[in-house]
């Protein structure tokens, strides 16, 4: 029996000592975005772009001797599943943040949750101003990137004022999302072109196939824009029937439709879609960080592209080191600590320096007007800094 | 007027398509009194057949549109019938004389095996995808209705299917004993009509229907995806019942009634597109509650 005990005694001494050495320090950050079902494209693009910010910010250095370590979540974009995750990494002791959602409904349904355990979250995508302080009370919530109120507003601005178009037709999938989207386009639209420049609008069921018969109605108005608030799968259909149907204007969306996939499975009826989207093409950005982002990804070998999104989730992972990197000079890593510095500090980001407002949002909005030409999606207009204009953006 | 004939064409295209899902349904009923909640994902699995059919096609250089389309055709509708044959060899024999709710959940179980297996396998299986369709912009014009080749051709093979399945049901010895076997296993048993068999050829027939459909669904749409087949399963099931469960014609008259009543809502009612599936479902339980069997169908005193 000696012998057991002898070895029972030399694992327990292995076992602690090599706890010892991995404890050292490691917190965690908890992606909870949707990796399956619908928009599982957006979302891995998302997570292996935040993960390649996270393990460069591991190899640096910068954290001391912090690691941070991620735990993949996945919300297959269901609001229900989004916040049994949330439940899940506010109870997690080792989670120092939160990087969450995509979707509008689910940042909805969680930042309540994420605010009783006090976890800081950065919001990507989740485009509906209401995911934002000061339209809920939840302290623990920052934004990567505008939202819509912001980005309609530009939207609305070039229909209208820009590209002068007389007679729109709305069109929503009747999400969360989609549904502001079109309420707030509408009321600037209106603002800058009169109420005549609305001339309908209608809801669509996601998951449906066939518009023809909404379109037919659509027809006789003689729409010369059709504004959709919705995702890929559906706007590559309304298009694609539109064109069938000899409905001759464009379609112009905006994040959720923003993306290659789009273009892929629409084929050559894409040509000439509009979209307003709150990222700019890889060489906008500044200091040629955008590029070498780009670069980074190719080199990291991921088997997905980075989407739309990945630049904004790229920067959120940024923000995360960097917030830590400070908690840990002047002390202990917490979520409080964590959030203090999202609060206070500034970042240095893929997407310019910024620093983070009363209400969690960026100082810096970033939204381009784009269209698809020759199959592939580009920039025509830019905001300065402060979303306040769009300037035309010359191609090189 | 020209907006009327457009909406009744239109109809007439997604009609086409229920009517071909509904018919798989009815079949299912009729010989095994089973609700088969996995005919929508054997409809969606027919699409990626086919688009791995054109792919391949296009690989190996063959780009001629007609034969391309062919060859969609008639791989997906011979694998899904051998698709149909397994499951209904595997999942659905050995639970036979069971109570008809067991049916439907292992049907529902084989459903998300599909679609997950096609989804997690096929490459890129979670993204749409688009789907291989030349003649999808050939359209003229007809005073102010603007048809396509394409759909004018779903149409026509919608129909001749279903004409196809009519003489089957009605003309053939086969269809006969499809009949008697709906009306009363037993008793078909006892005239010695091969039950297994009539079971196993309403697999193959009516999951071969299915597939044409998701074929169709791929080539107008031009875009699939892997979960496109729960709605059409939902969708073929409601036509079924409008029509009667179990009864041939009533999945052909439910189909087209379906979408004719699915345009009318969304052309007539203020934001209808919106509440369409509302009015179709309400539609679907005033039937289930007032007319069990079905507009066409005879009220039976018995089921099962």
């Amino acid at each position: 029996m000696k012998w057991i005990t002898r070895l029972f005694v030399a694992f327990t001494v292995f076992v602690m000592s090599h706890a010892a050495t991995v404890q050292a320090e490691t917190y965690k950050l908890f992606v909870n975005l949707p990796l399956s079902g619908s928009w599982s494209n957006f979302g891995e693009g998302m997570y292996n772009a935040f993960k390649l910010a996270v393990d460069q910010g591991n190899a640096s250095g910068v954290m001391g001797d912090v690691k941070l370590e991620l735990v993949r979540g996945d919300n297959a974009g269901d609001s229900a599943q989004g916040a049994s995750l949330a439940t899940k990494a506010g109870t997690d002791p080792k989670v120092i943040g939160v990087f969450c959602c995509w979707t509008s409904g689910i940042g909805l349904a969680t930042h309540a949750i994420y605010n009783r355990y006090g976890v800081p979250v950065i919001l990507g995508g989740s485009n509906d101003h209401r995911t934002t302080r000061p339209f809920h009370k939840s302290e623990v919530i920052f934004r990567n990137s505008p939202y819509d109120l912001v980005n309609m507003k530009m939207a609305a601005h070039y229909a209208v004022s820009v590209a002068k178009f007389k007679r729109i037709f709305t069109i929503d999938d009747n999400s969360a999302f989609a549904t502001t989207q079109v309420n707030e386009f509408t009321k600037v639209a209106k603002k800058e072109g009169g109420d005549g420049v609305i001339i309908g609008r209608e809801s669509i069921v996601p998951g449906e196939k066939d518009f023809t018969s909404l379109l037919t109605k659509i027809k006789p108005l003689k729409p010369d824009l059709i504004f959709f608030g919705g995702r890929i799968v559906e706007a590559s259909l309304v298009r694609q029937q539109m064109i069938k149907l000899g409905i001759d204007a464009p379609i112009m969306s905006s994040g959720g439709v923003f993306s290659e996939t789009y273009i892929k499975i629409t084929g050559d009826a894409a040509e000439g879609s509009l979209a307003s989207f709150w990222g700019l093409p890889m060489d906008q950005y500044p200091e040629g960080r955008g590029i070498k982002f780009e670069k980074d990804y190719a080199a990291a070998k991921f088997n997905q592209s980075y989407e739309s999104f990945g630049p904004m989730a790229y920067a959120a992972g940024q923000v995360f080191v960097q917030a830590v990197a400070a908690a840990k000079k002047k002390g202990k890593v917490t979520r409080a600590a964590v959030l203090k510095e999202l609060e206070s500090g500034t970042f240095k980001t893929l997407l310019g320096d910024f620093t983070f407002d009363d209400n969690g949002m960026l100082d810096i909005l970033h939204i381009a007007i784009y269209r698809v030409e020759d199959g592939a999606w580009k920039i025509m207009y830019r905001t300065d800094r402060q979303a306040k204009e769009l300037k035309k953006v010359v191609s090189k | 007027m020209d907006i009327w004939i457009q909406q009744l064409i239109n109809a007439l295209t997604i009609g086409g398509m229920y009517t071909l899902v509904a018919v798989g349904f009815t079949i299912f009923f009729g010989v095994l009194r089973l609700i088969n909640f996995a005919h929508g994902e054997v409809f969606m699995f027919a699409a990626f057949v086919a688009l791995a059919v054109s792919s391949i096609c296009v690989a190996v250089g063959i780009t001629n549109g007609p034969v391309v389309i062919i060859l969609m055709f008639l791989f997906a509708m011979g694998t899904c019938a051998a698709l149909g044959g397994l499951l209904e060899r595997i999942a659905f024999k050995p639970l036979r004389g069971m109570p008809p709710l067991l049916l439907l959940v292992t049907s529902l179980a084989v459903g998300i095996v599909i679609r997950e297996a096609v989804k997690e396998f096929y490459p890129e299986g979670a993204n749409p995808q688009a789907f291989f369709s030349p003649y999808a912009y050939n359209t003229f014009q007809i005073g102010g209705v603007t048809l396509s080749y394409t759909q004018i051709g779903l149409v026509a093979v919608s129909v001749i299917l279903v004409f196809c399945v009519y003489l089957l049901v009605t003309r053939t010895w086969m269809g006969r004993a499809m009949r008697a076997t709906s009306e009363d296993r037993d008793a078909a048993l006892m005239m010695g009509v091969d039950v297994d068999a009539v079971i196993r050829n309403a697999f193959f027939i009516g999951s071969a229907l299915g597939a044409a459909a998701g074929v169709m669904n791929g080539l107008f749409y031009q875009s699939v995806r892997f979960d496109m087949g729960w709605v059409m399963g939902i969708k073929g099931f409601t036509a079924a019942v409008i029509g009667g469960l179990g009864n041939v014609y009533g999945a052909i008259f439910g189909g087209y009634a379906l979408a004719l009543f699915e345009v009318l809502v969304v052309a007539l009612v203020p934001n209808g597109s919106q509440y369409k599936d509302v009015f179709v479902f309400m539609i679907l339980i005033a039937i289930l509650v007032f007319r069990p069997s079905g507009l066409l169908g005879t009220p039976q005193e018995k089921v099962g």
